[in-house]
């Protein structure tokens, strides 16, 4: 098995406990409730999808979908919406979200691209997993600058923003 | 023509509907259906691949405007049926909406309502599964004849979308009347 590869999941199996300690170590707070609401949305996402992706990692919880990949949307979606909600408050001038501003999708947007098309990107080039480009059919023939990911890709993400930092946000208190 | 004619009945369900809320159930739920909606453009979008849609007028690839529409109407009859169930079997007044318990009601209404839901529309033929791309191999429900992936898909969907729509209902809706957890 390529090296790479056990490492990068070692590092999926860690990621998510070690996020939590370093926000609970330097932010003071306790991100245990976006991790879980991450994780069903994850575990949604990867069971409706998961014919249109190849992952190529040992430890899987369902067919070829590992559970390292499933911390990844841990950490995404805590990360998203911690800068999303920082942005928010910098941008806006304020100390907390107003409940119910649908602003804070043009934030969860932003953050989503900050953080999840980098995350797409580097799993996707280190061979964590392939698109079946066979089965997707994608075809608008534009590549993200510096990035080069398929703009099917970032419009995906886009659209996933638009809907799972309110799953987390509506549920990180009553899951913690 | 029998497709043609429940296309038509897809996109007359949305004032239908909205208007039967309205009248009986005394809220306006335009503001959940559009948070469905929403749920269903990433919905489609993220498995167009997956499904072969046979109506007219599409909006992405074959995925039809029509079957947003669905979405609309799923999730806020979901959600209605969810917050009843809730209500009824918890012998409460009003719905706590970071009740966790609310998430076996909206599993529970995604059996009821979306799945049936789910079964008449692919053997009305408006789709078909791509079972040779889904690979499913789990077997199927007995006397539904559907894949059990399906059913698990709903449910894992349901777990995600009713919240959408709750936390979202009030500040979408038109008329700020009625509903909003």
């Amino acid at each position: 098995m390529n090296p790479t590869l056990i490492v990068l999941e070692v590092i999926g199996w860690i990621q998510a406990p070690l996020l939590w300690y370093l926000f609970k170590r330097y932010a003071k707070r306790n991100v245990l409730g976006e991790l879980i609401a991450g994780a069903i949305f994850g575990v949604f996402f990867e069971v409706a999808t998961e014919a249109l992706w190849d992952y190529h990692f040992q430890i899987t919880f369902y067919r070829d979908t590992p559970v390292g990949v499933l911390t990844g949307w841990m950490v995404m979606f805590t990360l998203v919406t911690f800068i999303s909600e920082k942005l928010y408050c910098r941008v806006l001038r304020t100390d907390h979200i107003a409940p119910r501003d649908k602003r804070i999708f043009i934030f969860d947007l932003i953050a989503g691209t900050i953080v999840a098309l980098p995350m797409e990107t580097l799993g996707a080039k280190l061979g964590v997993w392939t698109y079946r480009t066979d089965l997707l059919k994608w075809d608008w023939n534009h590549l993200v600058p510096f990035f080069h990911m398929p703009y099917e890709v970032i419009s995906g993400y886009c659209l996933v923003m638009l809907i799972a930092p309110t799953f987390v946000r509506y549920w990180e208190k009553s899951f913690e | 023509m029998k497709l043609t004619i429940i296309e038509l009945l897809m996109y007359l369900q949305i004032p239908v509907v909205w208007y039967l809320f309205r009248r009986y159930g005394k809220k306006d739920v335009s503001g959940s259906m559009i948070a469905g909606f929403l749920i269903g453009i990433f919905n489609e979008f993220a498995t167009e691949p997956l499904w072969d849609y046979h109506l007219g007028l599409n909006i992405y690839k074959d995925t039809p405007f029509a079957i947003l529409l669905c979405w609309a109407v799923m999730f806020t009859v979901v959600v209605s049926l969810s917050d009843w169930l809730y209500r009824t079997v918890l012998k409460k007044d009003a719905l706590d909406p970071h009740d966790k318990r609310i998430l076996l009601f909206d599993v529970a209404a995604a059996v009821v309502i979306a799945f049936p839901m789910e079964t008449l529309c692919l053997k009305l033929g408006i789709w078909s599964y791509r079972l040779d791309k889904l690979n499913w191999d789990w077997g199927n429900i007995p006397l539904l004849g559907m894949p059990w992936e399906a059913l698990v898909g709903y449910c894992l969907f349901m777990l995600i979308g009713p919240s959408f729509v709750r936390a979202w209902e009030t500040q979408f809706s038109f008329m700020k009347i009625g509903g909003g957890a």
